[in-house]
């Protein structure tokens, strides 16, 4: 047709470098990586959900046992974490409000920043398990503490080792994507008009504060 | 910007509003209050840092799925622990 724009011009107008060939324009793009994302959160939903219907079930069973093991889990610690991460988010979502505005280095610091407070909640998690060790508190059948014993308190103890091991994975992972995409952003591999990578990390990394938000109270605030 | 730093005071208070209740006389109701507040700062996260609240419907379908799903697992699960002693069969 001889009106129809070729691929250069239509490449030009719709995002340069950045739009791949089997997508129309880089709306379409962007929207595909953002739908993508949020069904791969849907399983991680459903992953984690396991575990939660696994906390339900045992929770129902005995009540009183994982409240009375949940005043040993350090509800300080657990607060604080829960504070760090907010924290985290809040610089993520700002980072990307700062690059849907060309704000590179603030954009570049803020992710940075969450980075390291993922990292100090990494250490402050290692903290927490080695003082737990310290005091009897073993998953499974090696629960050897003085103050509580029990299949309800196994039971807890274990959901607890299990549900904050594999969240400290994916803590791990969001932390080495943050760091990627600071990095990125520092060297100006973002703008305006292309930032799908940031707003695909920051999803991750929103989802697994979520996960968060129900962890502190399922282990932590019971008493 | 300013949503975003609004969502973080509102995440903020209701996190110690948490706090400050799991130390109050609410007996059998600390689950269900706690769990509920962790769902307000979950929307919270959701619709602002994820932005969720300007993206397409097709977005949410994703999400509600797994919830409703998730709905069912825990809550018929739950259930069958709940039920094994007053259905002795």
């Amino acid at each position: 047709m001889a009106g129809a724009l070729n691929v250069d011009e239509r490449r030009q107008a719709t995002g340069g470098a950045h739009l791949h060939e089997h997508f129309a324009t880089l709306e379409t793009q962007t929207h595909a990586a953002i739908f993508g994302t949020w069904v791969f959160l849907a399983s991680e939903v459903l992953f984690f959900g396991a575990l939660v219907t696994l906390y339900a079930g045992y929770y129902v069973a005995d009540p009183a046992a994982f409240h009375a093991a949940a005043r040993h889990t350090d509800l300080v610690l657990g607060s604080l974490m829960t504070y760090l991460l907010l924290s985290a988010s809040f610089l993520v979502a700002a980072a990307v409000v700062a690059i849907r505005a060309d704000g590179h280095r603030f954009a570049a610091l803020a992710l940075a920043a969450a980075a390291l407070i993922g990292v100090v909640f990494l250490a402050l998690k290692l903290l927490e398990w080695s003082d737990h060790f310290a005091h009897g508190l073993y998953p499974g059948a090696y629960l050897a503490s003085e103050q509580i014993s029990g299949r309800g308190a196994r039971a807890f103890f274990t959901l607890y080792y299990v549900m904050t091991g594999v969240h400290f994975l994916h803590v791990t992972a969001g932390v080495v994507v943050l760091a990627a995409l600071a990095w990125l952003t520092h060297r100006r591999r973002f703008d305006a008009v292309y930032h799908t990578p940031l707003e695909v990390g920051g999803l991750y990394w929103h989802f697994v504060d979520i996960v968060w938000l129900f962890l502190w109270p399922m282990f932590y605030l019971w008493r | 910007m300013r949503a975003v730093v609004l969502a973080f005071v509102g995440l903020l208070v209701l996190t110690s509003l948490t706090l400050g209740l799991s130390f109050a006389p609410l007996g059998p109701w600390h689950v269900p209050v706690a769990l509920l507040i962790a769902a307000a700062k979950t929307l919270l996260v959701a619709l602002v840092f994820m932005d969720l609240a300007s993206q397409r419907a097709v977005n949410w379908l994703a999400i509600l799925v797994a919830l409703l799903l998730l709905a069912v697992f825990v809550g018929l699960s739950s259930l069958d622990v709940v039920t094994r002693t007053l259905f002795r069969a």
